[in-house]
């Protein structure tokens, strides 16, 4: 009677023990979402807030300052040089239609089948190993 | 405004009844090899920025990219020891860690990755071509000062490589000007055209170039003489003068100031790429 009653009381608390730690129940197509998830995700990977105080706030504030009021004046600067570019051109054109018409018609056609170097280059941070090509077949 | 342009021009005197005579100067140009010169402002502005992108960035996920108990995750861990852990038996006069995912989210996380060259000192055997065709050899980007740069040769088009560079030429070795080319009074040709047989007669036959236009950018007056300007961009070659009396400089925009007259300088300025 007793045994049977601390038999009962026990046999829910066994459990069967296994050699090798459980898988999760997840497949393994999951588990590589999760991992990717889990590198895209913000969870624990923020870092703290930047708190400035009123000096610092005030510095970073005069920097983006400096920094608009210094780009405002280069791209002015370069829309100005645009602008008395253009202004050449017109003059040059409006000279040779009153001075050269011959010429002006020749200054004015459309040239259709030219077509833009690829020998051009963009310009990178650090030149290539032979910055100039000297040979040129003719 | 039209009209105003038009008036000024036609009111333009010369000093002899002839026409003027009708020339060509040609503007040819190199164009920067590199990218441009920061001033001091931009990259200081730009470290500032990019510290507080630094600052700013999220942890690295480092179990994503080095699985646990791989030998590159020893090797990510021999160069990134963990940060000072929050000790509670332990006074932070400068603040506490806030140790997440191995880091501390305080300040800005510097990793180092584990290199793919060895930082050793080379094989002595190992030839140049050799270690050029390693592909995990260290990649040391070329200077962006030249030999040129070095020995201050004008003539040179490897010089100033950040800057566009303009062709000036001198015949007598004494004054400088752009070259420039007088149409005959008989026989009429395009204005272009002119440029680019004058270019290759003097010395542009060994010189790929691409002229940007056949229309004129600029028009100075001079002494009973016009001068159109035309565009052009130097692709490949070298300008060698056919008559050995000719000098010749590749300059950027400063420089031109000093070697080319005054008010024409001021007339044409514009014209000259300030990078």
């Amino acid at each position: 009677m007793l045994s049977s009653s601390i038999k009962s009381a026990v046999l829910p608390v066994l459990r069967t023990f296994v050699r090798f730690k459980s898988k999760a129940d997840v497949s393994p197509s999951t588990q590589r979402v999760i991992g990717q998830m889990s590198a895209l995700s913000a969870s624990k990977k923020q870092p703290k807030v930047i708190r400035l105080s009123n000096e610092d706030l005030i510095k970073h504030k005069s920097i983006v300052n400096a920094w608009n009021l210094y780009r405002r004046r280069k791209v002015s600067r370069q829309r100005d040089q645009l602008n008395k570019q253009y202004q050449s051109i017109v003059d040059a054109m409006e000279d040779l239609k009153q001075s050269e018409p011959e010429l002006y018609v020749w200054a004015n056609t459309k040239q259709t089948n030219k077509k833009f170097p690829l020998q051009l280059r963009v310009p990178t941070d650090y030149p290539p190993s032979q910055p100039w090509v000297y040979n040129v077949k003719k | 405004m039209k009209g105003r342009i038009l008036g000024r021009i036609s009111l333009r005197a010369y000093s002899t009844d002839l026409k003027p005579v009708v020339s060509s100067t040609l503007l040819i140009s190199r164009t920067p090899i590199i990218s441009e010169e920061l001033t001091a402002f931009e990259s200081q502005y730009y470290k500032y920025n990019n510290e507080l992108w630094k600052r700013l960035m999220w942890t690295f996920p480092k179990w994503y990219y080095y699985k646990d108990g791989t030998i590159s995750e020893q090797m990510f861990k021999e160069l990134n020891p963990a940060p000072v852990f929050n000790n509670p038996n332990v006074d932070f006069p400068n603040g506490r860690p806030e140790i997440r995912q191995g880091r501390d989210r305080r300040f800005k996380q510097e990793l180092k990755l584990p290199k793919t060259y060895s930082t050793e000192v080379e094989r002595a055997d190992e030839t140049a071509a050799e270690s050029s065709d390693n592909l995990s050899r260290k990649i040391v980007p070329n200077s962006r000062i030249t030999k040129a740069d070095e020995t201050k040769d004008l003539t040179s088009l490897e010089r100033k490589l950040a800057r566009t560079l303009y062709l000036v030429i001198s015949l007598d070795g004494n004054k400088w000007s752009l070259p420039n080319f007088e149409m005959s009074r008989e026989e009429k040709v395009p204005l272009h055209k002119l440029a680019e047989t004058g270019f290759q007669s003097i010395g542009g036959e060994t010189v790929n170039y691409y002229n940007v236009s056949n229309t004129p950018c600029h028009l100075h007056h001079s002494e009973n003489k016009k001068e159109y300007f035309i565009k052009s961009h130097i692709l490949a070659g070298k300008f060698a003068p056919v008559d050995n009396s000719t000098k010749f400089m590749w300059l950027a925009k400063e420089e031109l100031q000093e070697y080319l007259e005054g008010a024409y300088y001021e007339d044409v300025k514009h014209l000259f790429n300030d990078v």
